[in-house]
């Protein structure tokens, strides 16, 4: 019998683990060692609720197991390993510690049975995927990675106000249906939604990600927003407000994408795109469309982890990240079977039939049909346009063909195919992409609910055609206009990055200086009073001497000055300069009894005369 | 390679609008998916519809890559 453990803590075992082991090839067996474990794992996680422990009089549940949770157990184990196998050629032992705490904080997420629980590991998925991108060590990752993990911290904060006011109100840990009305509710709802990138408060995800590196940001793709989705399908289903931002953030991703210019940046607008359906199913609430925000989640993990696997691909080869830098070059003759990958995932997500999206995402898009939602309905039509256009077309169209502006010097780039084991794991990923595609009943059957939704309909699959294939054409026809600018698109985070930048100007110029001047006054109250204190017993004639030469001085100045007076004045100051420069000796100052002595009579000349009086 | 992936294309291009004919929805439930191909004019009006719509809102949005330093 094999002891189950929470798979969290294989994953937190593995970040352990793996700084102490020497030899690059016990730390990549390692490192594929762990996600396989964890999946052995989850075979025998039996349903339930178990893992529970007392805590300061709370209960903290390790192991909430139950179908939703197992389906995005699963499909993040999956990811884990798919994602190690590509980072494999990393040497920077840090970059997978980081990773492997991020995933098994993220199953902690996904299996807590109580809010503690869940907090504790949402703020370690934040501080654990924040080393993604400042592993990336330059000035801009830097910058990026304080955003985000600043944001995230407000977020998390949202979070545990929204906890706190619901077990004061409720009296109840337990994480499960909460629902929307209410302050505890609305706290709650901020931190998971800040967490899965709706608008106004996605810009961290844009910002971000791109900045991370080569095998870090394919980690990130998968498991923050996709935890956010969870806790969402767990605690808000048909929550109506989540059902307009879903379909709006569907359609904002994709026309920021359109906007973009960095290939991974453009791909990160597609997340907040892909997770709007995922939102939008949960905020619909019926059976149907809570399958399908699951089933997108599990299939856009897979294919938005290839997407960014290509990418990252071209960024590791050529070293450019613009489409401004990478169209007209040709790559494609250099890297056709990335190319080939990539566009297993660009397919994927554009939900062309026989691949994983199309078995997904429809089933959202038909949920909002069966519950007579037309705007939602066309909204998320639309967004689905958007996607094939850049993800399928514009962005391998810009990377591995394009043409480059007409009058531009197009340099040489010498390129080739990325390293074995990143191919492995995209032709891994792509494999699953096109088996849950061809053969979704594999994924139907760990849905949360019972399916009775066919996909593969001739209209479905049809009607899916002429508006992909009627797509491309438009694309083909406005080709010119869809290239690469050399610019960025001022998003929401212009909230607080420019507003930031005058609060560091502040704090550089007018607080700096109100501080030097504090200090500067301070300093000279210090220098006088050390001054004085170098000789006490001098500071009563220092004193005299000093009203003495005010008293002169101001009779001078109202009877006259004269050579000889002004010469008075400067003796007298002389005389109050050397007494305050002469250093206390005891020998000079010693009197018939000592200081302390006629300290302590005086003393005990007060406290008689205060006896005396009290006595009378 | 190119020309035998185009004219695959426009194959495609050119079959799928009469196959829209052919085919009902199976659980039509907004009037639109009475109207045979309908997702033709979908797509391609989808299309025009972000592009432009994107251009405009370029105008508001995009700044120079500097923006922030």
């Amino acid at each position: 019998m094999i002891e189950i453990v929470p798979p969290a803590f294989i994953y937190i075992l593995g970040a352990l683990l793996l700084p102490l082991v020497r030899g690059r090839r016990l730390r990549s067996a390692l490192q594929l060692l762990i996600p396989a474990a964890a999946f052995v794992d989850l075979l025998y996680m039996p349903k339930g609720t178990y893992w529970i422990y007392q805590f300061l009089g709370y209960e903290l549940i390790l192991g909430r197991v139950d179908k939703l949770s197992m389906c995005f157990g699963y499909v993040f184990v999956i990811m884990s390993f798919l994602g190690m196998v590509y980072a494999l050629h990393v040497r920077d032992t840090g970059q997978h510690t980081a990773a492997f705490l991020y995933i098994g904080s993220t199953l902690g997420v996904v299996f807590a049975g109580d809010l503690f629980t869940l907090f504790a590991f949402w703020e370690i998925m934040a501080v654990s995927s924040v080393f993604l991108v400042w592993y990336q060590r330059d000035p801009a990752a830097l910058d990026a990675g304080f955003r985000y993990i600043m944001v995230h911290l407000f977020g998390g904060c949202a979070l545990l106000a929204g906890i706190i006011i619901h077990v004061v109100e409720t009296g109840s840990t337990q994480f499960g249906l909460i629902g929307y009305g209410g302050l505890a509710s609305q706290f709650i709802l901020l931190g998971f939604i800040i967490n899965a990138a709706v608008p106004p408060f996605h810009a961290w995800l844009s910002d971000a990600y791109p900045e991370a590196t080569v095998t870090g940001s394919v980690f990130l793709t998968a498991f923050t927003t996709k935890s956010a989705v969870y806790v969402l399908l767990r605690s808000f289903p048909g929550v109506e407000l989540l059902v307009w931002l879903g379909a709006i953030m569907a359609v904002y991703g994709v026309v920021y994408a359109v906007l973009e210019n960095d290939i991974r940046r453009l791909l990160a607008y597609h997340i907040i795109s892909q997770v709007g359906y995922m939102v939008c199913g949960v905020g619909l609430g019926s059976e149907m469309a809570m399958n399908g925000s699951t089933a997108h989640a599990f299939c856009h993990i897979l294919y938005k982890a290839l997407l960014f696997m290509g990418a990252a691909a071209v960024i590791q080869v050529t070293g450019r990240r613009k489409l401004t830098e990478l169209q007209g070059r040709n790559l494609y003759k250099q890297m056709p079977i990335c190319l080939s990958l990539y566009m297993i995932g660009g397919f994927s997500i554009s939900a062309v039939p026989l691949f994983n999206g199309f078995v997904s995402k429809t089933m959202v898009v038909a949920a909002a049909g069966e519950l007579h939602r037309p705007a939602i309905h066309l909204l998320l039509h639309l967004a689905s346009i958007g996607t094939f256009l850049h993800t399928g077309l514009k962005l391998p169209y810009g990377t591995w063909f394009g043409r480059a502006p007409k009058g531009e010097e197009v340099d040489e780039i010498e390129a080739h195919e990325p390293p074995l084991n990143m191919l492995i794991a995209m032709g891994m990923t792509a494999f699953l992409c096109i088996f849950t595609g061809v053969y979704p009943a594999v994924l139907y059957n760990i849905l949360p609910y019972p399916v009775d939704f066919h996909p593969y309909t001739p209209y479905k699959v049809v009607a899916m055609m002429q508006m992909l294939l009627l797509t491309a054409a438009a694309f083909w026809i406005y080709i010119d206009k869809l290239g690469g600018e050399a610019t960025i698109s001022v998003d929401t985070d212009w909230f607080y990055r420019k507003p930031g930048l005058l609060l560091l100007w502040f704090c550089i110029h007018p607080l700096q200086n109100l501080r030097l001047a504090f200090q500067k006054s301070v300093a000279g109250i210090v220098s006088g009073v050390t001054g004085l204190s170098r000789n006490p017993i001098l500071l009563p004639e220092i004193g005299l001497r000093y009203l003495h030469l005010k008293a002169v001085n101001g009779l001078y100045r109202i009877s006259g000055r004269s050579e000889e007076r002004t010469q008075q004045l400067r003796d007298l100051e002389t005389r109050i300069s050397e007494l305050r420069h002469l250093t206390y000796d005891e020998n000079v100052y010693r009197r018939p009894i000592g200081l302390g002595v006629l300290l302590a009579i005086i003393l005990l000349f007060f406290y008689g005369l205060i006896y005396y009086i009290r006595l009378r | 390679m190119k020309k035998t992936l185009k004219r695959i294309f426009y194959l495609f291009l050119i079959l799928c609008i009469p196959a829209g004919f052919l085919i009902e929805h199976e659980h039509a439930v907004f009037f639109w998916h009475k109207i045979p191909s309908i997702d033709v004019v979908f797509g391609f009006l989808g299309a025009m519809l972000l592009i432009g719509g994107a251009r405009l809102l370029a105008h508001l949005v995009h700044k120079e890559e500097d923006f922030y330093d």
